[in-house]
């Protein structure tokens, strides 16, 4: 059961469009400055539910900012410790919290826009070369598996090794790249135990990210012909192989294209 | 380096139609809640139980299978060579919660006798696990490889795991999902009227969801003549089937050969970009090709809207600007 708001596509474009409506010099002078103080607009309409939410996230989003310095190539603790906190509060289960709930665009955007606005536009502030103007959409509303606290849920769900810890342990080498090509690319749809197997045998192999995005496709691909969970090494075995058959190229660049 | 085809039950049709599976009517599904389990009324694929709630509810499903003449898919004429092992399983998709999985059979109910090969399948969803539509396709593969190839099986495929035809597909609706329009209305700085943002699809058949996940129409109501919802119905409406009409166009367009070849017969999974154009297409009076002007396609959707909108009572026109 979802027990935050939810917000439309319609209603959270119109929010976000008096942000945008602002000039860039008065939306930084304003919003920003009350966003980077941790205030938000309206919090007094926030439910105890909301703010028990915002406030666990806050502890976690404090803890973690500082250490990047802002900068966008350090974010990835950020983001593993905010999706490992924001699983442990939805677990699916808790509360009565379901996968559907999670596949629910309306309760993120009601989070991303009205919860924790200071903290999306903290972690994603807009490109302005990329012609955002003060909220970078996609992240906080526009695209389904971009809105930042979601794809948090779901990198964490789909990489879930039975507890935190485990799960941290497996994460902690990644990126944020890494996120976006789990996500990203569901094919027939995420077959849960599989992603978390490849996650676990991710962790024991050379951490690139262009080396996972080949993984994915691959297999991707496979799936179309093969049952992971019916061959004879089970899906262990077989996300080994997956790796094993993915050439792994010294030479690699980090992709920068996770940071729209 | 050559290509082969590997025998499966979807390339040897003769086959498939040679071995005689129990109908689709047998599966059964229940609502489990703390009261109890309960059979659900199934017709057509729609759940006719009032009392089911997705989201309160577990759905347990079973399904028996019996294949008479099992021996028709091994040997050279079959899908398996005679010293394998095949298997059976459900595969199943949800869209709406981008989850999917294997049901295998019950252990100890498979049986393989002079009467034929058959087996028990039985899942559990947890409540809210799934939404929308539940997709269900009885896969067959090989469990178990030979350990002698047969004179006349060095064609058949001998790696397990690997999935050698569809033997049945099955659709069941768990909630309406009903995905409307992505029209979205904008209050911009700028003198288009409308535009539209397309975003990343891989397959319009499989994974783009007929929606804001994949498009999105933004109407600019700042400029004249933008549709409008009243409380007396849709202003500027000839606008808004235009705008319709021109999208719909657009996707089409956006199809390659081999997915408008897969709108126009198989349609696609519901809810998706594909199956909403198949629906569309189906309603046009005059057929097109992938090879078709989009100025052609365009004036096809406008009039294939037209109609569908005449034939829809709640619409009504206000004013025009």
């Amino acid at each position: 059961m979802n027990k935050f708001g939810t917000l439309t596509m319609g209603e959270a474009i119109k929010i976000v469009s008096d942000y945008d409506s602002m000039s860039k010099e008065i939306f930084e002078s304003t919003v920003v400055h009350k966003w980077e103080n941790g205030e938000i607009d309206d919090v007094e309409k926030l439910s105890e539910y909301d703010l028990t939410f915002r406030n666990e996230i806050k502890k976690v989003f404090d803890s973690f900012f500082p250490e990047t310095g802002g900068n966008r190539h350090r974010m990835y603790p950020l983001d593993l410790h905010i999706g490992l906190k924001v699983f442990e509060l939805l677990y699916p289960g808790k509360d009565g919290f379901t996968i559907s709930d999670a596949s629910d665009d309306d309760m993120w955007r009601y989070i991303s826009v009205k919860v924790i606005p200071d903290m999306t536009y903290l972690r994603y502030p807009p490109k302005s070369e990329k012609g955002a103007k003060n909220i970078n959409k996609k992240r906080f509303y526009s695209e389904t598996r971009r809105i930042w606290i979601k794809t948090l849920w779901w990198y964490v769900y789909l990489s879930w090794q039975g507890d935190a810890e485990s799960t941290c342990d497996v994460l902690k080498s990644n990126s944020v790249d890494n996120i976006n090509k789990l996500i990203e690319t569901p094919g027939k749809g995420y077959r849960l135990s599989l992603y978390r197997t490849i996650m676990a045998e991710y962790a024991t192999r050379n951490h690139k990210p262009k080396y996972f995005a080949g993984v994915t496709k691959l297999n991707n691909a496979k799936c179309k012909t093969i049952e992971p969970s019916l061959l004879i090494g089970g899906e262990k075995g077989y996300a080994a192989e997956l790796f094993d058959e993915v050439p792994y190229m010294v030479e690699q660049e980090d992709d920068d294209d996770s940071e729209e | 380096m050559g290509f082969r085809f590997i025998p499966t039950l979807d390339n040897r049709k003769g086959l498939r139609k040679s071995i005689n599976v129990i109908p689709t009517d047998d599966y059964s599904f229940f609502r489990c809640n703390e009261y109890g389990v309960f059979q659900l009324n199934v017709v057509s694929g729609r759940i006719k139980d009032t009392l089911w709630d997705y989201t309160r509810d577990s759905l347990r499903l079973t399904r028996d299978i019996k294949i008479n003449d099992p021996m028709n898919l091994y040997g050279p004429s079959g899908i398996a060579c005679k010293e394998s092992r095949l298997g059976l399983c459900i595969f199943w998709s949800n869209q709406d919660t981008s989850m999917a999985g294997c049901i295998m059979p019950v252990e100890s109910s498979e049986r393989f006798d002079e009467t034929g090969w058959s087996m028990h399948f039985e899942h559990t969803f947890a409540p809210g696990e799934i939404k929308g539509y539940l997709d269900m396709k009885i896969i067959m593969y090989l469990k178990e490889p030979a350990s002698v190839i047969a004179p006349g099986e060095g064609v058949l495929n001998n790696k397990p795991g690997v999935n050698l035809g569809e033997l049945e597909s099955y659709r069941l609706e768990v909630s309406d999902e009903t995905i409307p329009f992505p029209f979205v209305i904008e209050n911009a700085d700028t003198d288009a009227l409308w535009w539209v943002e397309f975003y990343h699809w891989d397959d319009p058949a499989d994974d783009a969801a007929f929606g804001p996940s994949s498009f999105v129409v933004y109407l600019n109501s700042k400029v004249k003549g933008c549709p409008k919802v009243t409380d007396k119905g849709i202003q500027n409406v000839d606008m808004m089937y235009e705008i319709t009409a021109s999208v719909y166009a657009m996707l089409f367009k956006k199809l390659d050969s081999q997915q408008f070849t897969v709108m126009r017969t198989h349609g696609g999974k519901p809810g998706t970009i594909s199956f909403e154009l198949a629906r569309m297409y189906d309603n046009c009076k005059e057929k097109f090709d992938y090879n078709d002007e989009l100025e052609r396609i365009h004036k096809l959707m406008q009039v294939t809207i037209k109609q569908l909108a005449s034939n829809t009572s709640d619409m009504v026109e206000a004013t025009n600007e």
